[in-house]
């Protein structure tokens, strides 16, 4: 990219702080920017930019200016990286005022994820993740297909082709690519038909898609790969709790609130795994 | 395989996991020499030349283009191409996506696995895609057809197996008229072609002393009877099968067990031959059997209509569902002071109402005379004479002479 | 006389009344003495006004530093940009001449500059913008600078910062990223000796200067205390950067006579007399009458306006409670193909 545009891909010190606010000033002189942070667990250098500047600048000037800055990073662990190159920090970025944020998976097509976001008009952080760059086509599980959405970022249901879900599957990102490999894998050992619901706009939530199908199959687990508390997977359950039709049995599924560690026995154990959602499904299943 | 030597594609970086096959030296089988280059795999960062660990005869199953796993074995040397045979060349895992070989069969889960097994179903059995366990027990009638958004799936109309021969001769088209009525009836509000009679049994308070399981019960008698009624009603004993009437052979009388949540049906079979206590026999052998849990699959799938007994529970109205491949369900329920009630389910499409409520008048009568002509049994005052049902109303006193004698309420009250 | 106002003293006993005297009595002068006198006007009677107890809030007043933002609104291109922080309303009348519209936005009503929203602190306009965090528009000031790079335009953008911000981290990333990618970016130091009530000495190690000179920015320093140097220095400055398209730092010292903020000043009473006997604007005011009445008027025209604030209505809650995000809502679904494309790229 930057032999193709070299005076528009710029090489920066590392000054996640600064490189975010050029980004802004960019945005607010009319440019669209995209700011890359290489690893997500460096975000919070940027916050100050994307709090203060970037979001507040549209309510806080009267709607006389818009600010559409991109920034984009990998989040998540699987990799060995140790406590700072392996979080998900999403849950710290999310409602904030005016903020989009995006997350793709490695379902469908990048372009038909993200394609909107030429034309937003306020800033968006896109958080990736590590383990998808490495990632193959998907191959959708035999008796499923995938659909999407018609909001303006879709959101990426994998559902059963014929038969009825019982159980709703929200996840994001890297963790819902986990998720639709091991389908038929959650389906046989919990003797429940999941349904994965993937929106690609975390903030704000898609929340139709999500409410629609627990109203099916009154059954809904919320799977990241960070850690729960005050994260997306509570906040999905609590607006699903606010407007489900019926009551819904919820759960959630998420890392351990400890850093992720770099052994890989128990980096495993600090990150959500298919092993847990079964085991969760499980207990669900019995009260 | 002890003699198989595995060629490892060595993980030169964190960055790759796996890797592509650009280049394929030799094919499976092919004999190779240690140091003989026998693959290209391209990684992010560069081509590596993959060469043979030893000699031997080279066994993988890898196309040009195939994703391998860095660090794992991509194909194995054997010593001999008898061993060879005998060794599947080792490719790399398909972990792209968990796409299983489409075999266009069923796929059941764990628990619907061991339910199928424990009756004999198999994949074949199963017409939907994802089989749960509560897919099996419909299938087995132990569970209520699922609610209606559910039934939308045209897949989940599979017959029970008993009934499931191939279309026969037995199937009558239905006339014109008929088609049309029930083209009419699939309009309506219910969509259903259940339609339900009842009918109270009176008979004054009934115990059937000595009959132990049967004490409070006339499940027994309504069995008995209607098995006999079938011989006079065929289109009860029937089923709508492919757009028409499929009457049934034989009559096997269905009995339903609730026994807290699981619900079974065992027929007996041959229903209308047997004696009434050769029919209380096979109830509680059946009974039995589901209590320990023995029903074989036959036994639970061979009703050709149904009775189910709820006059234990306390509630008095029922809107019994047909199962597959039946015309006519009979539901007991209790009548009201001093009796039963018996409601009548059957297939709209199969039958007439009026004729059901022929059935289902003939049945009452049967019953009724059924009961008074063989179970009801008194006990007497012993002061006023007057008869009393046998445990009801008297009560056991010390008489002269030190013997126990019985008593009504009101001469006890009276002194 | 404690030791920090001493050595303050020092600083602006350099130059004295004659000085700012002359400086004021030159025609030439006589817009930057008027938009200085406009700034003192304007702040003294919000000030008057929220003593009256007629303002939410808090106000941030610059006065006794008006002339080093006017010296370098004097300057501006079209094309150039100004951030400021939360001391910004000498700053902003500098940049943009709307008094009127701060004075609303202060008082809180929506005809204010942003409506009344942002307040003394958050003010808006083509060529100008000021947030209340300690820095945080220095890098948008960059970002700014290369926009106007890019564009080949002869705009720079203008940082105007205290020295209590030279604390935080953003201003060194940016000062480097200025100097890295030749950015057309001035960054103003207003040097009043205190952040809020915490003296320099307590707050500040080694060189000011030498800061920012160490990331190769061109740097000048001067004072208000010398209205003319201030204004050959500042137009120096802008030129510089204008021309060459290399960042530069102006250190401007000068003193705060109000509070930081609205009663948080533990300074010593002498030291402020002291200050205030040699603040420019009050020394022409003693001595210059035509500047004095010029003043006059200007508070009866402020007043006026203040009046006529204090009667306008409030932004509509309908107008304000919306916002820009794209619209959720998925409404049906359309199957699609799994990913097709390999998503594997190679991390450097």
């Amino acid at each position: 990219m930057q032999t193709a545009f070299p005076d528009r891909a710029l090489t920066t010190p590392i000054s996640e702080g600064a490189i975010t606010g050029v980004g802004v000033g960019l945005a607010v002189a009319g440019n669209r920017p995209m700011v890359e942070i290489m690893f997500g667990d460096f975000m919070t250098l940027t916050v100050d930019q994307i709090v203060s500047n970037a979001a507040k600048f549209y309510h806080m000037y009267n709607q006389a200016v818009t600010c559409p800055v991109v920034v984009r990073t990998p989040m998540g662990g699987r990799r060995g990286y140790g406590p700072t190159h392996s979080q998900s920090l999403e849950r710290l970025f999310l409602g904030i005022d005016n903020c989009l944020v995006l997350s793709p998976n490695a379902l469908i097509d990048i372009p038909r994820q993200l394609g909107a976001i030429r034309r937003i008009e306020t800033p968006a952080i896109v958080f990736e993740n590590k383990v998808d760059y490495t990632m193959r086509p998907y191959k959708v599980p035999e008796y499923y297909k995938v659909e999407i959405g018609s909001a303006e970022f879709p959101t990426v249901a994998v559902r059963p082709e014929r038969v009825e879900p019982t159980v709703t599957l929200v996840s994001y990102g890297g963790m819902s690519r986990i998720l639709a490999d091991a389908l038929l894998r959650i389906f046989e050992e919990t003797d429940l038909v999941p349904e994965l619901i993937v929106p690609i706009s975390l903030h704000p939530i898609d929340l139709g898609p999500i409410v629609e199908s627990a109203n099916r199959t009154g059954m809904l687990l919320a799977i990241e790969e960070g850690p729960t508390f005050a994260a997306f997977g509570a906040e999905v359950l609590a607006q699903v709790s606010e407007h489900a039709a019926r009551p819904i049995q919820l759960g959630r599924v998420g890392a351990q609130p400890m850093p992720v560690p770099s052994v890989p026995e128990l980096e495993d154990m600090a990150l959500p795994s298919v092993g847990r959602v079964i085991e969760t499904l499980r207990g669900m299943k019995k009260v | 395989m002890a003699h198989a030597i595995e060629v490892v594609v060595e993980r030169e970086s964190a960055n790759d996991a796996d890797g592509t096959v650009v280049e394929i030296y030799l094919q499976p089988g092919s004999p190779v020499k240690k140091g003989e280059r026998i693959f290209d795999i391209e990684t992010s960062k560069a081509v590596q030349e993959i060469y043979a660990p030893a000699d031997g005869f080279l066994m993988h199953s890898l196309t040009l283009g195939d994703n391998i796993d860095l660090g794992g074995a991509i194909a194995r040397i054997v010593a001999d191409l008898a061993s060879a045979a005998a060794a599947v060349a080792t490719p790399a895992a398909p972990q792209a996506g968990t796409a299983a070989p489409r075999t266009g069969l069923p796929r059941l889960s764990r628990d619907a696995t061991a339910l199928a097994t424990q009756y004999g179903l198999g994949p074949a059995d199963f017409d939907r895609d994802l089989v749960t366990a509560t897919d099996v027990r419909r299938r087995l009638n132990l569970e209520p057809p699922a609610p209606k958004a559910v039934q939308a799936v045209p897949t989940m109309q599979a017959p029970p197996v008993a009934a499931r021969a191939p279309v026969s001769a037995n199937v009558k088209p239905v006339a014109a008229h008929k088609r049309d009525e029930i083209e009419f009836l699939s309009r309506g509000a219910g969509a259903s072609m259940l339609s339900v009679l009842g009918a109270v049994v009176g008979y004054g308070d009934l115990i059937r002393d000595g009959e132990g399981f049967f004490e409070r019960k006339i499940v027994d008698i309504v069995a008995f009877e209607a098995s006999r009624l079938m011989r006079a009603h065929p289109k009860m004993n029937a089923a709508w099968r492919d757009g028409g009437v499929e009457l049934h052979r034989s009559v096997h009388a269905g009995v339903a067990f609730d026994n807290d949540g699981r619900l079974l049906v065992y027929g007996i079979e041959d229903a209308d031959g047997l004696e009434l206590e050769d029919l209380q026999d096979e109830i509680m052998e059946g009974f039995k059997k589901y209590a320990r849990n023995k029903l074989s699959l036959k036994e639970l799938t061979r009703a050709t209509f149904t009775i189910t007994d709820l006059s234990a529970t306390g509630v008095d109205y029922v809107l019994p569902l047909l199962p597959n491949g039946q015309s006519c369900i009979i539901g007991i329920v209790n009548g009201g002071r001093d009796g039963f009630a018996l409601y009548l389910g059957f297939d709209h499409r199969v039958t007439e109402g009026l004729a059901a409520s022929r059935f289902l008048a003939a049945l009452r009568a049967k019953v009724q005379s059924a009961i008074a002509m063989l179970y009801i049994q008194t006990e007497v005052c012993a002061f006023c004479d007057g008869a009393h049902p046998v445990g009801k109303g008297l009560l056991r006193i010390a008489g002269s002479g030190g013997m126990d004698v019985l008593c009504c309420q009101t001469c006890w009250v009276e002194g | 006389m404690p030791f920090d106002a001493v050595r303050l003293a020092d600083a602006a006993a350099a130059t004295g009344p004659d000085v700012v005297l002359a400086f004021a009595a030159d025609a030439a002068n006589a817009a930057v003495m008027r938009q200085a006198l406009l700034v003192r006007a304007v702040e003294t009677s919000l000030l008057d006004l929220f003593g009256k107890g007629k303002l939410h809030g808090t106000i941030h007043t610059c006065v006794g530093q008006e002339l080093t933002g006017v010296t370098i609104g004097a300057n501006m291109h079209r094309d150039d940009f100004i951030t400021s922080n939360h001391r910004c309303h000498g700053h902003f009348i500098a940049a943009t001449g709307n008094w009127r519209g701060l004075i609303d936005e202060i008082v809180g009503n929506v005809d204010g500059v942003c409506a009344g929203i942002g307040s003394s602190q958050h003010l808006y306009a083509r060529n100008f913008m000021s947030n209340g965090q300690q820095g945080g528009l220095l890098p948008v000031a960059a970002g700014i600078a290369l926009d106007r790079k890019h564009r080949g335009s002869d705009g720079i953008a203008i940082s105007f910062m205290g020295e209590g911000t030279l604390g935080e981290g953003i201003f060194y990333e940016t000062m480097n990223v200025d100097s890295l990618w030749s950015l057309p970016h001035l960054i103003v130091l207003e040097n009043n000796f205190y952040s809020q009530s915490t003296p320099q000495a307590q707050s500040v190690a080694g060189s000011i200067a030498g800061r920012a000179a160490a990331f190769g920015l061109t740097v000048r320093e001067s004072s208000t205390w010398n209205p003319a140097e201030l204004a050959t220095t500042a137009a120096a400055a802008m030129r510089d950067v204008r021309e060459t398209g290399r960042p530069g730092f102006l250190v401007v010292r000068t003193y705060r006579l109000n509070p930081h903020s609205k009663g948080d000043d533990s300074r010593d009473a002498e030291e402020l007399a002291w200050f205030g006997a040699r603040d420019p604007l009050n020394v022409v005011l003693a001595s210059n009458n035509a500047h004095r009445a010029h003043y006059e008027d200007l508070l009866r025209e402020v007043e006026d306006h203040i009046q006529i604030s204090l009667t306008k209505p409030r932004l509509s809650p309908t107008r304000y409670f919306t916002d820009k995000l794209p619209r959720t809502g998925s409404s049906g679904w359309t199957k699609v193909e799994a990913a097709s494309h390999d998503t594997r790229y190679v991390q450097q």
